[in-house]
């Protein structure tokens, strides 16, 4: 489009206001502009303008953000089309009744699942499975026996069984044994209580004990006086279903002299 | 160090002794011992960041799962890097992993590949397990996650691999970004952040969210991991110090080189990295070495790691934003800076 052209000897012969020409030689595109204020914006379509990072430390920083927003959009948008190709099937009649048959199985699997959930939201309610925050009870300081198991809810939670689980040890330790409910009635097994600190071994020799003259089930957690002193951990796992119960820690100090 | 700083190497160090501590459960005994049994479990003892299954447990746990549900695949994550580390090494021909010799320097290439091989397949185990804790449904959700994973993975060493086969040397930092993103970043933090937030939403929630979201921190954690290899100590850092370099790894900052340098320059390094690593002299590798620092490429290099860093700060926002304050949450958003923070 050209500017009229101007006749009038009183307008020609006036200084025209003008803008400034602007810094920017194309139109600002990057992601940054919607992030920042608009200067910020400019400096990094500028930085983008020259080339491979040449221009100052902000230019590089903002350079390779755009070009990692453009990498991982360029990736997700591969995504959807793989996941779109996947999804676009021939529908016949009998791709309908296989959808179908689909549908009202996850439907099903969807209600075992909301079942799962179910029962974990009333492990969260307080004085039904255990404390808000989980359904762990927690035992802080030297190993005490746990407290007793809250009652199973009446939506039909496994049986608690009320059993307590002592811990033993071969040497002074302080122990902090967190098991869910329930667990407290099962055969129990720990593989292995791994060291924080890097280079230290691990105690291996954790036995189930179960109930017997009386006496309840125990850990047993066999360590060897020349052991080093540390912090060690392990998973509790159901030696049945080896499904993870809870957790064991044992910190050991230096053997008393 | 302030209280931000130090959850981070805390929550990893508890849930990285939890992980460990139920890895042991997968590894088998029994004989052949001495040469395959017995080996299984020495990466997986050397140590380690333990990251990416911290990154799965504490993104479950933020959204609300139970520990227990997310212990099995962490396992899972733990097993099938600690694999592709021991096939990664015969390939990049590392000499050095976590400060000590490579598998396959101690026991030689195959034994170390049969090795490799068994831990991928055992990190499928825990995921079939995943049945009993999360549900078959998600399990099965998971283990396609898993699949896309080790693809992405696999496809990632392919292209590096093939940089280094046919010696290119005309790449730029969006053909590293796309090589590491897949390399890289799918194992490191988009599939442990994706598969936790499946497990804690019980795969109610869009995960594409959670590629950008791993994409820039991975992306970080690679280029200051690269940094490293270029200036930490052997020691604290586990590798062998310039390893990239003898490898003819193409890292950011070699690139950067290769499209500043002079045009005598350049072609100096492409003969360089034409040559087998074992022909490569220390002279060269000094020189090469040199030019980074003259041309300013570590540098380069750690500018735009703290912009990745500053995006995944942002996409952090959008996908933890709305969640209710936790540890696990705290932990997530500190594991961006603790990336610069760590020496190995």
């Amino acid at each position: 489009m050209t500017e009229p052209e101007h006749t009038d000897e009183a307008v020609s012969g006036r200084s025209r206001a003008s803008r400034d020409e602007p810094e920017r030689t194309r139109p600002y595109r990057g992601w940054w502009g919607f992030f920042r204020p608009w200067e910020d914006a400019a400096r990094g379509a500028a930085g983008a303008g020259r080339g491979n990072g040449e221009g100052p430390l902000q230019s590089v920083v903002d350079r390779g953000v755009e070009l990692g927003y453009k990498v991982i959009d360029e990736q997700i948008r591969q995504g959807q089309r793989a996941a779109r190709e996947f999804s676009s099937q021939t529908y016949g009649p009998q791709s309908v009744n296989r959808d179908l048959q689909e549908l009202v199985f996850r439907s099903l699997r969807y209600y075992v699942d909301m079942a799962g959930l179910w029962m974990d939201f009333l492990g969260s309610v307080p004085g039904s499975l255990g404390a808000m925050g989980g359904p762990f009870w927690r035992n802080a300081g030297r190993w005490q026996p746990p407290p007793p198991e809250p009652a199973p809810p009446a939506a039909g939670g496994a049986a608690s069984g009320g059993a307590e689980v002592a811990v033993r040890l071969s040497r002074p330790a302080r122990v902090d044994l967190r098991l869910e409910p329930g667990a407290g009635a099962r055969e129990l097994r720990v593989p292995a209580l791994m060291a924080s600190e890097k280079g230290l071994p691990p105690i291996t020799e954790v036995v189930y004990e179960a109930a017997a003259g009386g006496g309840g089930p125990a850990l047993r957690v066999a360590i060897d006086d020349g052991h080093p002193p540390g912090s060690y951990c392990g998973v509790v796992f159901d030696a049945v279903s080896g499904v993870p119960c809870g957790t064991l820690r044992v910190d050991l100090h230096e053997p008393a002299s | 160090m302030s209280a931000a700083a130090s959850l981070v190497p805390e929550v990893l160090a508890e849930y990285g002794e939890i992980t460990r501590s139920a890895l042991q459960a997968y590894l088998p005994a029994g004989e052949p011992r001495r040469h395959h049994y017995d080996l299984l479990g020495d990466y997986p003892s050397r140590g380690g960041k333990m990251m990416r299954p911290s990154l799965c447990i504490a993104t479950a746990r933020s959204f609300g799962a139970r520990l227990e549900a997310a212990v099995r695949s962490a396992v899972s994550i733990e097993l099938m890097h600690n694999a592709l580390l021991i096939h990664d090494d015969i390939e990049d021909e590392s000499e050095e992993r976590r400060g000590r010799p490579a598998l396959h320097r101690l026991h030689g290439v195959p034994l170390a590949i049969n090795v490799g091989d068994t831990l991928g397949l055992i990190s499928l185990r825990p995921l079939l397990d995943n049945r009993v804790d999360i549900g078959e449904r998600l399990a099965m959700r998971i283990l396609e996650e898993t699949e896309r994973m080790a693809l992405e993975s696999a496809e990632g060493q392919a292209i590096e691999l093939g940089w280094r086969l046919d010696n290119c040397c005309d790449l730029d930092d969006e053909d590293y970004l796309v090589m590491i993103l897949k390399k890289t970043c799918w194992l490191a933090s988009i599939h442990p952040s994706r598969v936790g937030a499946l497990i804690g939403t019980r795969d109610s929630i869009d995960l594409d969210a959670f590629i950008r979201f791993g994409f820039f921190v991975g992306a970080a954690f690679q280029i200051q991991d690269d940094v490293l290899n270029l200036g930490g100590a052997s020691e604290a850092y586990g590798k062998e110090t310039d390893g990239d370099l003898w490898e003819g790894k193409r890292t950011l900052m070699l690139i950067r080189a290769l499209n500043v340098a002079s045009g005598g320059e350049r072609q100096r390094i492409a003969e360089l990295l034409a040559l087998p690593r074992e022909e490569r002299s220390a002279a060269e590798i000094r020189w090469l070495r040199r030019l980074l620092d003259r041309y300013g490429c570590i540098e380069y290099a750690r500018q735009i790691a703290h912009g990745l860093a500053g995006a995944a700060l942002h996409e952090f926002s959008l996908v933890f934003g709305g969640l209710p304050e936790s540890r696990d949450k705290r932990f997530i958003e500190g594991l961006v800076t603790w990336v610069f923070e760590r020496s190995h």
